[in-house]
């Protein structure tokens, strides 16, 4: 990492234009320390090939709260709907293989996105008007209708008993979906990880420092005449589009649905990955998605009946003793390493 | 200071406003010529930041116009009266708190450039919006705290960062909300150095309740009361009014 030293600089307005662009550079260019996580989840399906059902369901959790971090952690919107748009790119992939019979998974995960940003478009443009407690009890309001409209046209969606009749064709062409579901998670890692890269490499865009100023002081950003309300909506289309697409993994993945995709439970489920990992910084989100998961499974298998008091107890712990997530406490030790070494 | 030949950048005509019953502006007549210093003083409860508001589009007037370069912006809003060359600073801070002083400005520079929407990195434009926001900390003393987050700068950075803010959009016309308000006695000198050394182009309306500041910076004043315009005038014009003496300056000697 590249210190600017502000004191080095001097007048020279050369210097000070270098010292400027090495802050840039340190902040958000890759490191290589980047690929660590993308490296773990790779060596899974060779050394836990057991686990690879599960490791997919991770993986889509993954990047469900990715696109929860790239609104709440970077512009900064509450929200306790984004079930909403994970459901409607579930049903989506799901009811185009069900109902229409198409089967070639990557253009239906491309529609789960494209469906759910343009309802994230629609929606965001509509409740970004409003900040705080009333733009929270809006967005569960919008998953709520989504939900009741599942629950009413259980013709289309089979209500409460699921959307069934789910199946997807090889994957290109060419690799068919084993039965230890190797397919499945490498499936669900290269389309996590293209998504996560997309989403790092906006945040750290002039946009993404946009939606950081309009998190951090609303007013001062419409005073430089910053389009507010369509920067937030943008950001709100992307994380839709995200969520849609994770969405629509669960669906192929599972080749099974059921109306828990659009529920708050599910809502409330990722925003407590976010918080237990750490909001603002994308790997919160990996980190909060893997241990959420983890800890659900095991809890579960001990006691099938309150393994949820035993998440409830490990968020308490989390946000009592690093209230930046368990990645602020990686974040908090380099950033201390950094002074050390200045 | 006003000379004829000059140009009027802002102007209003009649400018009024209630808040409910309350009338809070009536009929203000202002015209901000290039290169001008003017001040808008008044005591507590005037109206001038609700007058600073209205100016930039926070709030509508019930009646009267504004104008920007002979253009009616009455009914524009705050954005497009920035792109038409209004900046301003606000009385109590309005920084991005957690974010550097370069980070700050970077901001309203990319904003300026028009990249403040764009979804990729340029490495180009990225080192036109750094080079042009150090110049701008630069032009307020900033650049030994450029890469410091703002909670940990004085408070007289602080409110160099305010200003940097404003200049960062490169105005034609700049509106400062008591930009020395608070500031400690070890760092006014700073803060009113920088506003002295302002670009000689720019108009500048200042609100300020230091006398001091007024009469060193001001070529003009208007006394605002009631939300009225009790005198318009060279400082010393302002000074020798008696009206202006009871209404505001003896107060604030006796208090």
């Amino acid at each position: 990492m590249a210190d600017p030293d502000p004191l080095e600089a001097a007048a020279d307005p050369e210097a000070l234009g270098r010292a400027a662009q090495a802050f840039v550079r340190a902040r958000d260019d890759l490191r290589p320390a980047d690929a660590i996580p993308w490296l773990l989840a790779l060596a899974v399906p060779f050394l836990l090939s057991q686990e690879c059902a599960f490791g997919t369901q991770i993986l889509i959790m993954v990047l469900f709260a990715l696109s929860l971090d790239f609104i709440l952690g970077y512009a900064g919107i509450v929200t306790l709907g984004q079930a909403a748009y994970f459901g409607l790119g579930a049903y989506t992939a799901g009811l185009l293989s069900a109902r229409l019979g198409w089967n070639e998974p990557i253009s239906g995960l491309l529609a789960a996105g494209l469906v759910a940003a343009a309802a994230g478009a629609v929606s965001g443009w509509i409740l970004l008007r409003y900040r705080h407690l009333a733009l929270l009890m809006l967005t569960i309001a919008i998953s709520t209708i989504l939900y009741e409209l599942a629950n009413t046209w259980s013709w289309l969606t089979g209500g409460f008993d699921g959307l069934m009749g789910i199946s997807i064709s090889p994957l290109l062409g060419v690799f068919d979906w084993d039965l230890e579901g190797r397919t499945s998670y490498l499936y669900a890692l290269v389309v996590s990880m293209l998504c996560f890269l997309a989403l790092r490499r906006i945040t750290v865009s002039p946009f993404g420092q946009t939606l950081h100023g309009i998190r951090e002081n609303t007013a001062r950003m419409r005073a430089i005449g910053v389009p507010v309300l369509g920067r937030l909506t943008l950001a709100y289309t992307i994380s839709a589009g995200i969520a849609g697409i994770g969405g629509g993994l669960l669906a192929q993945a599972n080749s099974f649905i059921t109306m828990q995709v659009l529920s708050f439970d599910t809502s409330a489920a990722v925003l407590t990955m976010l918080v237990l990992g750490g909001t603002g910084r994308l790997y919160g989100a990996m980190v909060g998605a893997v241990v959420y998961m983890l800890a659900a499974d095991r809890l579960a298998r001990l006691s099938p009946e309150y393994w949820e008091l035993g998440v409830g107890l490990l968020l308490v712990f989390v946000v009592l003793v690093c209230p930046d997530g368990l990645f602020g406490v990686v974040d908090r030790l380099r950033r201390r390493g950094w002074r050390w070494r200045q | 200071m006003s000379g004829t030949g000059v140009p009027v950048l802002l102007s209003t005509t009649g400018l009024s406003m209630s808040f409910g019953p309350f009338q809070v502006i009536r009929g203000v007549d202002l015209a901000l010529r290039r290169g001008c210093r003017h001040a808008l003083i008044g005591p507590n409860g005037a109206g001038k930041t609700t007058l600073v508001n209205l100016l930039t589009g926070v709030l509508r007037p019930g009646r009267g116009t504004i104008a920007i370069g002979g253009k009616d912006v009455t009914r524009l809003s705050e954005r497009e009266r920035v792109r038409h060359g209004l900046a301003r600073t606000f009385q109590i801070n309005q920084l991005f708190r957690t974010l550097t002083a370069f980070e700050n400005v970077s901001l309203a520079v990319s904003r300026r450039l028009g990249r403040d929407g764009v979804l990729w990195r340029s490495r180009k434009a990225e080192r036109r919006t750094a080079a042009e926001a150090m110049g701008v900390l630069e032009r307020v003393g900033l650049t030994d705290d450029a890469f410091r987050p703002v909670r940990e700068l004085s408070y007289g950075s602080q409110r160099l960062l305010e200003i940097a803010l404003a200049l960062a959009m490169d105005p034609a016309i700049l509106l400062m909300d008591e930009p020395a308000a608070g500031v400690p006695l070890g760092e006014r000198d700073r803060v009113l150095d920088t506003v002295d050394a302002l670009g000689p182009e720019l108009a500048i309306l200042i609100i300020e309740h230091d006398m001091d500041l007024i009469f060193r910076f001001a070529s003009e004043i208007t006394v605002l009361v009631d939300g009225a315009v009790l005198r318009h005038g060279t400082p010393d014009e302002v000074a020798r009014d008696e009206r202006v003496r009871d209404a505001y300056l003896g107060v604030a000697r006796d208090g």
